[in-house]
């Protein structure tokens, strides 16, 4: 290096998620939100971490008894007690775990499915435009709750060989089944909106650009388009993730969910017909949980997509 | 100039001329019904033929839907040719297969119309500008940033813009960013395709002499596309003029303004509004608005001098006098 | 000044942006007035703020970012800017109407080119039925398009864009207005039809008596069809005189550059001269005279850099805002 260069002083540019993520922090409704996500998430992540290192927390066993069946709210279960005296708000926070997960991994894959599938037809169009196209007209042709119901009844205690991943026979539990079933049936619209954009931005300048010094046609998916709807993606994973614990919430409810931990689902399930005896309380500890992250996940993921994608509020 | 073997001299006869394009075509099929069955073809380019000499500057003039632009992605191999050859180092670049562009893409670039859409959006500038030299694994890590900063000046940019972003640029130093990656690979034909057309007056006349001064420092060849017969005037040596996919005028820059033959490019140059302060009616005529195709001369529709025989017979590109050819029975 | 003669007068129009970054002042102080029947250019370049300006005369400046800060439109010596909303609409397309540069978005695609000139003629003069489409089929014809009862079903992409801006011209045009103004009519269109757009635009300025605001980038557009011109630059009009007088005696440095930047037909000029640097933006305009970092006889003058000059008079009907202006009064 010779002198000239180190002169030089290289300023820092700003790339628009430093700007979005700056307009973003200042809107304090959806910082509100976010901590409410992040709290959400730290029961979850707490609960977990309880599991694996077999940490004895005696606040978290839902399965022991704290009182007497149907006890009221009051200092000794705040949320009240189930019909086996069990506390409803330790079930509340397990209910969390089973939720978020599922909407978690059900979101990791429909993306998995929807993004690249959608990136693919809309780069590449043609024959593989076609097959994508009739696939997911196809699927989205079928009610969606009905899909998820006989996906979710197939994909039941199933076993599924990954012996050719290394990774032996894995049984289906319950909640596997259901993530399954949602992930699967709900790649349709990250898939038709990829395709969209990635249509879109195909035209741009920037992209024959690229074809004209040699650029291959993956690196120009991975490290040109999929960049440029990158914001699509974590608009459209946040806003969805609300979906995806409502369709966990539906499935448990119709017991199809997992079985041995409880579940918002299955909590309201159990307290329906314990409501006309005047035992609210577990149906609204269930309700208000499922109210307060929907809630939070919509604010935040409108904010998100105002500050990532100012264009898209008009749609 | 590659030291050139007896086999190539068969192939390039012409040495001089770094791109010798013949019989050019590029037609889009227009496919209707359930089965999507060809029922004609849009001639986008129609038989085109020209040559470029090293280190001149071809101009390409046309009003928009002429072809000038298909033209252009044709060469650079981007869109697939209909037939004819393009000969580019003795070479004709339209039988190469997939698999052996990455030569020409090494020897041709391209700069683009619009400084906004032809910058990646999501890359720092010195990605932009370093992602050729890169793909074709010329440099990398601090050789790659040294380069990319010496590009950078040579277009009149700072090196500390390497790790900004395009939107943090103005249209003019957006196109300058454009041309640093345009001369990354050290290209031997730089196709630009209306590359000052989206730029304001006085920041035109930067990126015309950057371009310029370019030429004149690394030997480049210019195939440039513009719709502004001013700016393609300055810049060219030799000019052609294209109208419905075919080339209807071609000649030496000074030569074609002296002394324009085809009516299209008397029509042209009489629609310029020229910076002269007198009101004036131009000669076009409204009459011919619709571009009705008929079998003969593609301009019968529009043209002054047109008759029964120009509507019957397409003209041939002729040469008239010394190096100026027109496609007109009248003249 | 209450002449008689003129039709619209800006004075000191002030129009801000609101931005998470700060305020954008896109046009400050301007002032101006279009005498009945002229055609006045507006010429500057993209940001100067040109086209806000026509959209604050309609009031159409974007909300809620963007404001008339202050300043008085006078149309006939009346302030539109003190008009309520619903007085407001009906002096648009009644007495002030506009076309823009986009005649591919102005149109409506799923609406027939009958019905929306149709539509626009019914609302301002209450005219219905076969009235009212007869009036648009005149109107049609008025702008030279062949065959006005055919073409009225069609749909707009079925027409060119120079077609498509004759049809915005016909809206534009239906009721009469006194002042068109033309938001760079004609950038899109190539140079034939432009020619065509600009002759026809002369044609009905005679025939329908209105005055033309013209704005455009484009000098040779504006040495060919205006009568009056005022150059803008970074928000602020930097010179207004007669057309004839800008070409001949251009007294502001960005105008003598601008003209001289241009690429010239025949001249086989080996370089062009140029304006150095680049446009400002308008959250970061240099102190002082705007224009003073580009400027060849300002760049190191102390006073360019620390003081604004305003636009005066400095012979009869040229006005000039540079400290270096021949007959500027410092």
């Amino acid at each position: 290096m010779n002198k000239t260069k180190e002169k030089i002083t290289v300023t820092k540019g700003r790339s628009y998620w430093t700007d979005s993520m700056r307009q973003l922090r200042r809107r304090r409704l959806a910082m509100c939100s976010l901590a409410v996500i992040v709290l959400y998430l730290v029961i979850v992540l707490f609960i977990y971490v309880a599991q694996w290192t077999s940490f004895d927390v005696t606040f978290l066993d839902w399965g022991q008894k704290v009182g007497e069946g149907y006890e009221a709210p009051s200092k000794n279960a705040i949320f009240g007690t189930d019909f086996l005296g069990r506390s409803v708000f330790r079930k509340t926070l397990y209910g969390a775990k089973i939720s978020i997960t599922v909407a978690f991994w059900a979101s990791v894959i429909s993306l998995a499915i929807g993004v690249p599938l959608g990136a693919a037809a809309g780069y590449f169009r043609g024959f593989i435009d076609d097959i994508v196209v009739w696939l997911y007209t196809t699927l989205s042709s079928i009610p969606y709750i009905l899909l998820i119901l006989a996906f979710a009844l197939v994909l039941r205690g199933k076993t599924l060989n990954l012996e050719w991943l290394g990774l032996g026979r894995v049984e289906l539990s319950g909640i596997a089944t259901v993530y399954l079933a949602i992930g699967l049936t709900s790649w349709v619209g990250i898939c038709r909106l990829i395709r969209g954009e990635v249509m879109k931005h195909k035209e741009r300048d920037y992209i024959l650009a690229a074809q004209s010094y040699g650029c291959s046609s993956s690196r120009i998916i991975f490290r040109h388009l999929i960049p440029n709807v990158f914001h699509l993606i974590i608009i459209s994973f946040s806003l969805r993730f609300v979906g995806f614990i409502q369709a966990e919430v539906i499935l448990s409810f119709l017991g199809l969910g997992e079985k041995n931990s409880p579940s918002w689902g299955a909590m309201i399930d159990a307290a329906r017909l314990d409501l006309p005896k005047g035992y609210w309380w577990e149906m609204t500890a269930a309700t208000v949980a499922i109210f307060l992250i929907s809630l939070a996940l919509n604010i935040f993921g409108d904010a998100l997509r105002d500050s990532l994608d100012p264009k898209l509020k008009v749609q | 100039m590659p030291p050139a073997g007896t086999q190539k001299d068969m192939k390039n006869k012409m040495n001089d001329y770094l791109l010798n394009v013949e019989n050019l075509k590029t037609w889009f099929p227009i496919k209707k019904g359930l089965l999507r069955k060809t029922v004609g073809h849009v001639k986008a380019v129609d038989d085109i033929s020209f040559q470029i000499a090293a280190g001149s500057t071809f101009g390409l003039v046309g009003e928009s839907g002429s072809g000038k632009t298909t033209a252009a992605r044709t060469i650079a191999r981007l869109i697939g040719a209909t037939g004819g050859k393009v000969d580019f180092n003795g070479e004709n670049i339209l039988s190469l297969r997939q698999s052996e562009l990455r030569k020409i893409r090494k020897d041709i670039s391209m700069v683009f119309q619009d400084p906004y859409s032809s910058l990646n959006p999501r890359m720092t500038v010195g990605t932009i500008v370093g992602e050729p030299l890169k793909i074709h694994k010329i440099a990398t890590g601090a050789e790659l940033s040294e380069r990319v900063a010496a590009l950078l000046e040579k277009v009149g940019l700072s090196a500390s813009h390497i790790n900004r972003y395009p939107h943090e640029f103005s249209g003019g130093q957006r196109q300058r960013i454009g041309i640093a990656r345009a001369l990354a690979l050290e290209p031997k034909l730089v196709i630009c395709d209306e590359p000052v057309s989206a730029l304001d007056v006085s920041i035109q006349s930067q990126i015309l002499n950057l371009l310029k001064d370019l030429q004149e420092q690394f030997n480049l060849t210019y195939f440039f596309i513009a719709h502004d017969l001013s700016v393609v005037e300055f810049i060219s040596d030799i000019v052609a003029v294209m109208y419905l996919g075919k080339i209807v005028e071609i000649a030496p820059s000074a030569a074609l303004y002296e002394n324009p033959l085809h009516p299209y490019t008397k029509l042209l140059l009489s629609a310029i509004p020229k910076p002269v302060p007198e009101r004036k009616k131009t000669a076009v005529s409204a009459a011919g608005l619709e571009t009705e195709l008929c079998a003969g001369c593609p301009f019968y529709g529009r043209c002054p001098l047109g008759d029964d025989f120009c509507s019957k017979n397409a003209p041939p590109l002729e040469e008239k006098a010394s190096g100026h050819k027109a496609a007109c029975f009248k003249t | 000044m209450s002449d008689n003669n003129i039709l619209l007068s800006v004075r000191n129009l002030s129009t801000f942006f609101d931005t998470e970054n700060g305020t954008v002042k896109a046009v400050q102080d301007v002032c101006f007035d279009i005498k009945n029947g002229e055609t006045f250019a507006l010429v500057g370049e993209s940001g100067c703020g040109k086209s806000v300006t026509a959209l604050s005369i309609m009031r159409l400046v974007p909300k809620p970012a963007g404001a008339i800060a202050s300043g008085e439109i006078l149309l006939k010596s009346r302030n539109i800017l003190k008009f309520p909303e619903k007085q407001m609409r009906r002096i648009r397309g009644n007495k002030i109407a506009m076309i823009f540069q986009e005649p591919m978005t102005s149109l409506n695609p799923v609406f027939t080119i009958g019905t929306q000139i149709t539509e626009a003629i019914s609302l301002h003069q209450k005219k219905y039925g076969n009235e009212a489409k007869q009036l648009a089929k005149e109107m049609l014809a008025k702008v030279r398009i062949s065959e006005p009862g055919r073409r009225m079903n069609e749909y707009p992409h079925q027409f060119s864009g120079g077609m498509r801006q004759r049809v915005m011209i016909a809206m534009a045009i239906s009721c009469k207005p006194s002042l068109l103004i033309a938001d760079e009519p004609t950038t899109a269109l190539d140079v034939t039809i432009q020619a065509q757009i600009l002759d026809l635009l002369d044609e009905l300025q005679q025939s329908e008596k209105m005055s033309i605001l013209l704005i455009t980038h484009d000098l040779g557009i504006v040495a060919q069809r205006a009568d009056y011109v005022a150059v803008m630059y970074a928000s602020k009009i930097v010179e207004k005189c007669s057309c004839v007088e800008l070409f001949k005696k251009p007294l502001h440095p960005y105008t003598k550059g601008l003209l001289n930047s241009l690429p010239q037909l025949g001249a086989k000029q080996k370089r062009l001269n140029t304006i150095a640097g680049n446009v400002p933006e308008p959250l970061n305009f240099p102190s002082g005279c705007k224009f003073h970092p580009r400027c060849h006889l300002g760049c190191n003058d102390k006073r360019c850099q620390s003081q604004e000059p305003a636009l005066k008079q400095v012979s009869e009907n040229h006005y000039a805002a540079c400290w270096y202006a021949e007959g500027y009064e410092k």
